[in-house]
């Protein structure tokens, strides 16, 4: 998948200044993407444009040349993962199984292969001992974990990750450093915001991109 | 002195943490470190007296500031005493305005005008955040907000400050100033808890306390 980023600008409000400004480029299925910057210069705001929760200024987006205004959010949710800063955000089942089932269960879709793909996945996030437990009462490392567990099982072809090692302990950076590898190594795309430096550096072909003055370098 | 005695935490009849003994003397800096679920943060909510037994919640042992056990502290004196800030600033951040937020706490404590806006000055200053003080919290990144949630604990002027992962979405530059902050608090004659899975972090501390299976503390 190609996500391709064409003159795009954003402003909060008309009173404000641009934010982003004319900023363009591609992102392609099969690269690792550490997108860095400055607080505040608009890295979460461009992974909510992409995903569509706001709407750019001017400018516009296209997912494999298919202009992405014209994509139902359902549909992007299939090709795209998001992880929110803050993971706390998109958790909201009763218990940790509950939360990596919702999806396939509002689809209609859950079956036997599903409930087995869920149970790998506990393992595999090492959240199998939590799977009774409320999200809610998790660690933030152990909400990351569990947030990019629930995406996983959706075989989206692409994940915006928004500093989704900010958490984690040794483990759990070695184990999502590994995960993305993998990820891109079967032709996932994967765009990554964060700080982190010490770990994201360290993967395996990884894009180091700046965003700065609205725009990418 | 911060002294911790035989503290433990059991959530749902799982042994989050036990045996914690420790001390932390005026003028250093403590790095709590550990995996995902061992504690860290349930330590700090008890710490800053924001945890008690519930229905499926069993913390037993003593906190002690300057030999004044927590629980006989009102919530007045816990505020003087301790400030945490938050993993995650969102939970903590509330009002509308960079500024209103700043002051709340001051304005709580009964802290006298001329007082509160120069601690409002200062604490801008030195988390270099006032090129943000116009603005609607709503619009601040996450980094600007874990600096805002610093500012405004700062404003409070704690005897023990606990910050919770503070540099986990903090751009380099800010995280050695952020370094600096907290060691320069502590110089100052306070005490400082950072929790972090941060080497670079953990570079500014003058003790070690290691959760985990086997909990641990070391100068």
């Amino acid at each position: 998948m190609k996500i391709e980023i064409k003159n795009l600008s954003f402003r909060y409000s008309k009173k404000s200044p641009n934010v982003l400004e004319n900023l363009s480029y591609i992102f392609e299925g099969g690269n690792i993407y550490f997108l860095e910057g400055k607080n505040g210069v608009g890295k979460t705001t461009l992974g909510k444009i992409i995903m569509g929760l706001l709407k750019p200024t001017s400018g516009y987006i296209s997912f494999d040349g298919e202009d992405s205004s014209k994509i139902k959010p359902a549909d992007r949710a299939k090709k795209i993962g998001y992880m929110f800063q803050n993971p706390a955000l998109q958790l909201f089942a009763p218990t940790v199984f509950d939360e990596l089932a919702f999806p396939f269960e509002i689809m209609g879709t859950m079956d036997e292969h599903i409930k087995d793909n869920i149970q790998k996945a506990l393992k595999k996030f090492n959240l199998y001992e939590a799977k009774d437990r409320s999200p809610l009462t998790m660690s933030y490392g152990e909400m990351q974990r569990l947030a990019l567990a629930g995406i996983s099982l959706r075989n989206v072809d692409f994940l915006i990750l928004d500093e989704p090692s900010s958490a984690l302990d040794e483990e759990g950076r070695n184990f999502l450093i590994s995960y993305l590898e993998d990820f891109s190594r079967n032709g996932g795309g994967v765009i990554l915001f964060s700080h982190d430096e010490d770990t994201l550096s360290k993967i395996n072909g990884v894009i180091e991109i700046v965003l700065d003055n609205g725009s990418i370098r | 002195m911060l002294i911790v005695k035989d503290l433990a935490l059991k959530y749902n009849e799982k042994t989050i943490f036990e045996n914690l003994s420790f001390k932390l003397g005026k003028g250093e800096i403590l790095a709590v470190k550990g995996k995902n679920g061992s504690g860290k943060t349930s330590l700090c909510l008890a710490l800053a007296g924001l945890m008690r037994n519930e229905e499926k919640i069993n913390l037993s042992g003593d906190i002690f500031y300057d030999g004044k056990n927590i629980s006989g502290l009102s919530i007045f004196e816990k505020c003087l005493e301790v400030g945490l800030v938050f993993q995650n600033p969102e939970n903590q951040i509330f009002s509308p305005l960079v500024t209103e937020e700043m002051v709340f706490a001051p304005e709580n404590l009964a802290i006298l005008r001329e007082e509160m806006a120069r601690r409002l000055q200062n604490t801008l200053k030195i988390c270099g955040i006032e090129h943000l003080k116009s603005k609607k919290t709503s619009e601040l990144s996450g980094g600007e907000k874990q600096l805002l949630a610093l500012a405004s604990v700062l404003t409070m002027q704690p005897k023990l400050l606990i910050v919770d992962e503070i540099t986990s979405r903090i751009d380099s530059d800010n995280k050695e100033k952020v370094h600096g902050i907290l060691k320069d608090y502590a110089k100052q004659g306070n005490s400082v808890i950072i929790v972090t899975h941060s080497e670079k972090d953990l570079e500014i501390a003058d003790k070690l306390l290691l959760m985990g299976e086997k909990t641990k503390s070391e100068d």
